[in-house]
């Protein structure tokens, strides 16, 4: 949800992901999330497009623990380890310079990776039967960049602003509970 | 674990709102405020100092009057300003070194001695800074050469010129202690 809050304030960044876990011991929810990222800006000044997917897994756990049957509200503190990968390019760019004068270039395409490790904390509520909203918010701590690219990439897919050295941020997902 | 149970039953028991509060937050804080102009020319910062006795940090010196233009360029970035202590140059983006000519203040007999040339050398690094401001160059410097009318010796404190406030030369002049 919180990337579809981000294509609205910025449309042509394009992220959809998913997320699923798993109680498998008690109050230890492993999880798994993954999902892909499109940019795509055609403007007077620049055009550039990426495209990249991200896989993230870990393990969360429930602070609140069950003390009761019906007791489905989560406080959840939780670790991952996260790598994205995309393609970027920029065939035409223009830097604006007063003094020496403005000029143009282009950045072939070029492949660019990610891994880094994210600490997490949040709360996941029960709205309706079966239905979660929750929210988590989380530091990345990058552990290994691509260095042979020409450029940052715009967006990383999963992990945010490619500018952003340690970004936090605060993810709004929605959950429904599969009865296995 | 029934003491954080009890606490967290508080918070979960307004977990609706909290939930509403929060999405709202979330995507007004989604709306992008970069400010275009401050990013355009990313400009390299050098700061006058010099060394004092017995002190382990230099201490910032003023220059009464300051000219700067490029190298080959007639347009002054600095037109004997005043009372300055730290400039700020542009560097060329279409060229991976950038000249610049520095007037100090001299007497009229002097004043063909007072005068320096800083060439610096980098690579430049474009940088998408947002959707709506396009691309802007940061620099990585990688060396910087002066001649040594005026200037004694130059530090480099910071090779990433970005979109901070750092500065990143120091320059260190010749001081008349009054003894010659």
């Amino acid at each position: 949800m919180s990337a579809a809050a981000r294509a609205f304030a910025e449309p042509e960044v394009r992220q959809f992901e998913i997320s699923a876990d798993s109680e498998l011991l008690r109050n230890w929810f492993f999880n798994l999330e993954g999902g892909i990222l499109r940019v795509n800006s055609e403007q007077e000044r620049f055009t550039y497009s990426a495209s990249g997917f991200f896989l993230r897994t870990g393990v969360d756990f429930n602070l609140l623990g069950r003390p009761h049957a019906e007791q489905n509200d989560l406080v959840l503190i939780g670790i991952r380890y996260a790598y994205s990968s995309l393609w970027h390019e920029a065939p035409f760019y223009l830097l604006d310079n007063p003094y020496w004068g403005s000029h143009t270039g282009s950045i072939d395409r070029s492949s660019y990776y990610a891994h880094w490790m994210e600490f997490a904390g949040g709360v996941r509520t029960e709205f309706f039967k079966n239905f979660f909203l929750g929210w988590t918010l989380r530091t990345r701590i990058p552990l290994v960049k691509s260095r042979d690219s020409e450029i940052q990439p715009y967006y990383i897919g999963g992990f945010g602003q490619g500018k952003r050295r340690a970004p936090v941020m605060i993810h709004f997902s929605a959950f429904y509970k599969l009865g296995l | 674990m029934m003491i954080i149970y009890n606490y967290m039953s508080d918070f979960f028991w307004g977990k609706r709102l909290l939930h509403i509060i929060l999405f709202t937050v979330f995507f007004i804080s989604c709306i992008n405020e970069e400010v275009c102009e401050d990013v355009e020319t990313v400009p390299v910062r050098l700061g006058f100092y010099t060394e004092i006795e017995n002190e382990p940090e230099p201490a910032s010196l003023i220059i009464d009057s300051l000219k700067v233009h490029g190298l080959g360029k007639d347009s002054l970035i600095y037109n004997y300003q005043r009372n300055i202590s730290r400039i700020e140059l542009p560097l060329n983006s279409g060229a991976d070194s950038s000249a610049f000519i520095l007037y100090f203040p001299a007497p009229p007999e002097f004043s063909h001695l007072a005068k320096d040339t800083i060439w610096f050398f980098y690579d430049v690094l474009p940088t998408l800074i947002s959707m709506e401001c396009g691309f802007a160059s940061f620099f990585e410097l990688k060396e910087v050469r002066h001649s040594r009318m005026f200037i004694d010796s130059i530090y480099i404190e910071q090779i990433s010129v970005t979109n901070t406030l750092d500065e990143h030369i120091k320059i260190f002049p010749f001081i008349d202690d009054g003894d010659n």
